[in-house]
C-alpha cells in the first residue's frame, strides 16, 4: 500500500542521509587531523637551537627604514607615488567612516589598496597599538551588545556577511575580533587593511586579539606571505616588515566587564593574566630564522639529528650542508615512544631558549658560529625570558580538552590541552565567568565545553572546502549572556570528502616505506594480508593521525572475501601531482613529504619571488649562511654548485629544479652513511 | 569455535567504537542521543524511527538520563549483540524499486509532501533535503529513477 512504500523510502533516506553524514564527519577529521600535524611542524621551527637570522635577508636599508625609523604618513607620501591611474581608494588621515566604506566597497569589486595607503594605514595602526594595554577591559554598561568573532583566515566574504547580518563597527556597535585574521584564504590583506581601519576611526570600539597565525613563520608556510609579495610587486617588502611589528603589538586579550575573558588559543595551568598584562608584548615575536646545522667530513662529524630538508653539496672537500625546518617530534624509521618524543621536545626547546642568543651549537662537533645572530647596528630587540615565551604561546596555541588536567598539546606541538579543573581555578583565581576563544575549527562555527564556561567561536565558513562548515559570532548583552549568529557564504553540499582523501592518499604516499615495513611486522606468514583491526593500528602509527580508519578502509584499500586486508592495495592508484623524472619511490616519497618545507626555503632565497632562483639570488644566500657560519667558501665552488643545479641550462633555477637537487642528496646520504656507519 | 566468536565479537565492538568517536565530540565516550540514529544506520544497519528508539530504552534501561547523552559502555553490548544478530538488514534496492513505482501517479511535489508526514514523518529539515534533492524543480515532479541511485550509494 501506499503507507508502507512511503515508509521504505523514509527508511532508506534516513539510512543514506546517517551514511553521508558520517562520511562528512571523518572528512572534517581527516582536514583536521593533517592541519594541526602540518601546523606543528612549523611551530618548531621556532625552537631551533642554531640560527641564521633571516632579517639578514632583509637587510637592504630602505626595507628596515619602515621600521626602524618610524617612517611617518608624510615620508610615505613623498617616497611612494600614487599614478593618476589608480582608481582605488584614496585614503586620508585621520580616517573617517567614508574612508571606511571606500575600502569595502572597493574589496567587495575586488581592487587593491595602493602600497603607499597600505603602509600609511600600517604605521598608523602601529603608532595606535602600543599606546594600548596587554590586557583591554571593556564593560557592557554603555552598549547594548558587544560582538565577538573568531578566526577568519582570510575569507573576506565572511567579514562582509558579518557586517551586513550585524552591522558596522561604530561606537554603538563594538566589535572584538579574536585572531587569526590571514592566512589560507585568499583576502588576507584587505580584511586587514579593513580591521585596522576600523580600529583607527574607532579606537575604543573595534579591539583586535593577536591569533598564533599573526606570526612570521606561519605567514611564509600558510599563503600569506604569498598573497601580498603577488598584491603588491613593488612595495611587499616593506609591507611584510612592517606587518611583523603591527602584528607584534597586537593586544593579547581583552576582558568584559571583568568577567567574560576573551583570547585566541586558551590557557594553561600556569597561565598568570598579571603576568601578561606586565610583559612587553611585542619582543615576544616570530623567529623568522631558518636553522642550519653545518659540518664537514674532514672533522669526523657526527650525524646530527635535527630534522632538515637535505641539501648536499659535494666538492672535494666533502660539506655537507643541511637545512633543516621539520618537527623534531617525528621519529625517523621506528614509531617508538611518542611520549619521549615529546618530553625530549620540550626539554630540548627550553634548553635551545636559553641557547639561542648565545648561538651555541647543539649535538655538533663542528665549531660555533662567531658573532651573534643580530645584525650590528639593528634595532631588534633583545630576545624575551623563557617564561613570556611560554606564557604566550599557552594563550596562542592551547585547547580545551574534557579530560581533567594541563597536557602538552602534542597534536599542535605548542600550548596545552587544558581540562575543566584548569578553568575553574583560572576563573576563581581571577573571578571570571567565561572563557571565550577561538583556534579550533567547529563544524557549526561554535561550540561550547567546559560545562557552558568555555565557548569557541570561529567565523570562517566553508574553511576546508566549499559547504565543510558554518561560521559563526557571538553577541553578548549587559547580562553577559551569549546568543549566536550562524552564518554559511555558499549553499551547503556534502561533497567535501573526495578533497579531504585526497589529502589523505599525498600522506600515504609520502610515508609508503614506512607504512609497508609497519604493514609487514603484522604480516608474519608473508601472505601480503593482515586483519582491519592490524591494517588500522599500522595506519594510526605511522601516519600518527587519529582517524576513524575502519571507517575510511572502503576508501583506502581492498579486503578479500575473508575479511583481510590487501595492505600494499593502498598504494596502487595513487597519482601524484608532482611529475619527478625520479623513478625509485623512496625519493618520491620525501619529496612529497618535504616539499612544503622546501617551498619556504625556496621563497625564502627567491626574493624577489619571481618563481626563479637566479644564481644572484642563491649566491648571495650562500654566502650569508656561510659567512654566518665562518666558513669560507670559494666562489667558484659556489658557482658549480648553481650550475649544477640547473638542469635545463636556462640560467636560473626553478622550483623543481631545486626539488631536483635532492638526487644527489639521496644517493650520497646513502653512501655517506653507509661510510660512516 | 570460542576464539574465533570472541575475535569476531572484539572486531565488531571496535568497529562500534570507532563510529562512535566520530561523534564524541569531547572525546569523553558520550554522544549526543540525537545521533544515535546516525550512528546505528552508518554501522550498516536499517532500523526505522521506531526501532531506534527501542534500541535506546535498551540503551538507557537501568538509569534515567535526563541529560540527553549516551555513554559507549552502555551503547556497546546492546548494539554488538544487533551486529551479531545481523538485526535490521538493509531492504534490497529493487524493494525500493518496487516501492516507488507503487506510488507512480502519487509523485507530484504537493503528494511527496503528504507522503512525508504518513508512516514516520519526516522532520521539516529532512522534507526540505529531500525535495530540494529529489524533485525537479521545473516539473514539480520525483523521477524516481534518477533519485533512487542517489538513495543507494555505497
Amino acid at each position: 500500500s501506499m503507507i508502507r512504500a512511503a515508509i521504505l523510502i523514509q527508511k532508506w533516506y534516513r539510512f543514506t542521509m546517517a551514511r553521508l553524514e558520517m562520511r562528512r564527519r571523518y572528512s572534517l577529521s581527516i582536514f583536521q587531523s593533517i592541519e594541526y600535524a602540518d601546523e606543528q611542524d612549523q611551530l618548531q621551527v621556532c625552537n631551533l637551537p642554531f640560527f641564521l637570522n633571516v632579517e639578514i635577508l632583509f637587510e637592504k636599508p630602505d626595507v628596515r627604514k619602515v621600521v626602524d625609523e618610524g617612517l611617518c604618513l608624510k615620508e610615505f607620501e613623498k617616497k611612494i607615488d600614487v599614478p593618476d591611474s589608480y582608481y582605488g581608494p584614496r585614503l586620508s588621515f585621520p580616517l573617517t567612516a567614508e574612508d571606511a566604506n571606500a575600502l569595502l566597497h572597493a574589496f567587495r569589486n575586488e581592487q587593491l589598496l595602493h602600497a603607499r595607503y597600505v603602509l600609511q594605514l600600517l604605521s598608523e595602526t602601529r603608532r595606535v597599538l602600543k599606546e594600548m594595554p596587554n590586557i583591554t577591559h571593556l564593560s557592557t554598561s554603555y552598549s547594548k551588545e558587544i560582538t565577538v568573532c573568531g578566526d577568519l583566515h582570510g575569507n573576506l566574504d565572511d567579514l562582509l556577511l558579518i557586517f551586513y547580518k550585524n552591522g558596522l563597527p561604530s561606537e554603538q556597535n563594538r566589535y572584538v575580533f579574536n585572531g587569526d585574521f590571514v592566512d589560507r584564504g585568499k583576502n588576507s590583506m584587505e580584511i586587514l587593511i579593513i580591521l585596522f581601519a576600523f580600529l583607527l576611526i574607532y579606537p575604543n570600539d573595534l579591539h583586535l586579539n593577536r591569533g598564533n597565525h599573526e606570526d612570521y613563520i606561519m605567514n611564509l608556510r600558510y599563503g600569506f606571505t604569498k598573497e601580498v609579495s603577488k598584491k603588491y610587486k613593488d612595495h611587499w617588502k616593506q609591507i611584510l616588515c612592517l606587518l611583523r611589528d603591527v602584528f607584534s603589538w597586537l593586544p593579547l586579550a581583552t576582558i568584559i566587564d571583568s568577567k567574560v575573558l576573551i583570547l585566541h588559543g586558551g590557557i594553561s595551568d600556569t597561565t598568570d593574566l598579571d603576568f601578561l598584562n606586565a610583559l612587553e608584548r611585542n619582543k615576544v615575536r616570530d623567529r623568522t630564522d631558518v636553522g642550519i646545522i653545518l659540518f664537514s667530513l674532514k672533522n669526523s662529524a657526527v650525524q646530527i639529528q635535527h630534522l632538515c630538508i637535505n641539501f648536499c653539496y659535494c666538492d672535494s672537500n666533502f660539506y655537507f650542508f643541511f637545512f633543516k625546518l621539520k618537527s623534531l617530534m617525528r621519529p625517523p624509521k621506528s614509531v617508538r615512544d611518542r611520549e619521549e618524543q615529546t618530553k625530549k621536545r620540550i626539554a630540548t626547546s627550553k634548553a635551545s631558549k636559553h641557547t639561542a642568543t648565545q648561538h651555541t651549537a647543539v649535538k655538533t662537533q663542528h665549531n660555533p658560529p662567531s658573532g651573534s645572530a643580530e645584525p650590528s647596528g639593528s634595532n631588534s630587540p633583545p630576545d624575551p625570558a623563557l617564561e613570556e615565551w611560554k606564557q604566550i604561546l599557552d594563550i596562542l596555541w592551547s585547547d580545551p580538552r574534557s579530560q581533567n588536567g594541563c597536557t602538552p598539546n602534542k597534536c599542535r606541538g605548542g600550548g596545552c590541552y587544558f581540562g575543566p579543573d584548569v578553568t575553574a581555578k583560572l576563573f576563581a583565581r581571577y573571578n571570571l565567568k567565561m572563557l571565550i576563544r577561538s583556534h579550533e575549527f567547529k563544524p557549526e562555527g561554535y561550540e561550547i565545553s567546559h560545562d557552558g564556561k568555555v565557548i569557541t567561536i570561529f567565523s570562517a565558513s566553508n574553511y576546508y572546502e566549499e559547504g565543510s562548515n558554518r561560521g559563526a559570532y557571538i553577541k553578548l548583552n549587559p547580562e553577559l549572556t551569549p546568543r549566536f549568529v550562524q552564518y554559511q557564504v555558499s549553499k551547503f553540499t556534502r561533497t567535501i570528502e573526495s578533497a579531504a582523501l585526497k589529502s589523505l592518499r599525498e600522506k600515504i604516499y609520502a610515508h609508503r616505506s614506512e607504512l609497508t615495513s609497519a604493514f609487514a611486522q603484522y604480516d608474519t606468514n608473508g601472505t601480503g594480508r593482515i586483519s582491519v583491526n592490524d591494517w588500522a593500528e599500522a595506519m594510526e602509527s605511522v601516519l600518527q593521525l587519529e582517524l576513524p580508519w575502519r571507517m575510511l578502509r572502503p576508501q583506502l584499500v581492498q579486503m578479500n572475501p575473508d575479511g583481510e586486508v590487501d595492505f600494499m592495495s593502498c598504494f596502487y592508484d595513487l597519482k601524484m601531482g608532482q611529475p619527478t623524472k625520479e623513478a625509485q619511490p623512496a625519493l618520491a616519497e620525501t619529496l612529497c613529504r618535504y616539499r612544503k618545507d622546501l617551498e619556504i626555503i625556496f621563497n625564502i632565497i627567491d626574493k624577489d619571488h619571481s618563481g626563479l632562483i637566479s644564481f644572484e639570488e642563491f649566491s648571495q644566500t650562500w654566502r650569508l649562511f656561510t659567512s654566518h657560519l665562518g666558513i669560507e667558501v670559494e666562489d667558484d665552488s659556489i658557482d658549480k654548485l648553481v650550475l649544477s643545479i640547473d638542469y635545463n641550462k636556462d640560467g636560473h633555477i626553478d622550483f623543481n629544479e631545486f626539488l631536483e637537487a635532492f638526487h644527489v642528496v639521496h644517493r650520497l646520504e646513502k653512501k655517506w652513511c653507509q661510510k660512516f656507519h | 569455535m570460542a576464539s574465533r566468536k570472541d575475535a569476531v565479537v572484539a572486531e565488531i565492538e571496535k568497529k562500534i567504537t570507532k563510529a562512535f568517536e566520530v561523534f564524541d565530540r569531547e572525546s569523553n565516550k558520550t554522544v549526543d542521543v540525537r545521533e544515535i540514529g546516525c550512528i546505528i544506520r552508518s554501522l550498516g544497519c536499517f532500523p526505522n524511527e521506531a526501532e531506534v528508539q527501542e534500541l535506546l530504552d535498551q540503551v538507557n534501561i537501568e538509569v534515567e538520563d535526563p541529560s540527553g547523552f549516551v555513554h559507549l559502555d552502555k551503547f556497546l553490548p546492546v548494539m554488538t549483540k544487533v551486529l551479531l544478530d545481523e538485526r535490521f538488514q538493509p531492504i534490497p534496492e529493487d524493494v525500493l524499486l518496487h516501492a516507488f513505482e507503487s506510488l507512480k501517479g502519487y509523485l507530484l511535489r504537493q503528494n511527496v509532501i503528504l507522503c512525508c508526514f504518513s508512516g514516520e514523518p519526516f522532520t521539516q529539515e529532512e522534507m526540505e533535503d529531500m525535495l530540494n534533492v529529489a524533485v525537479d524543480p521545473e516539473t514539480n515532479i520525483l523521477h524516481y529513477r534518477d533519485y533512487l541511485p542517489k538513495l543507494v550509494i555505497d
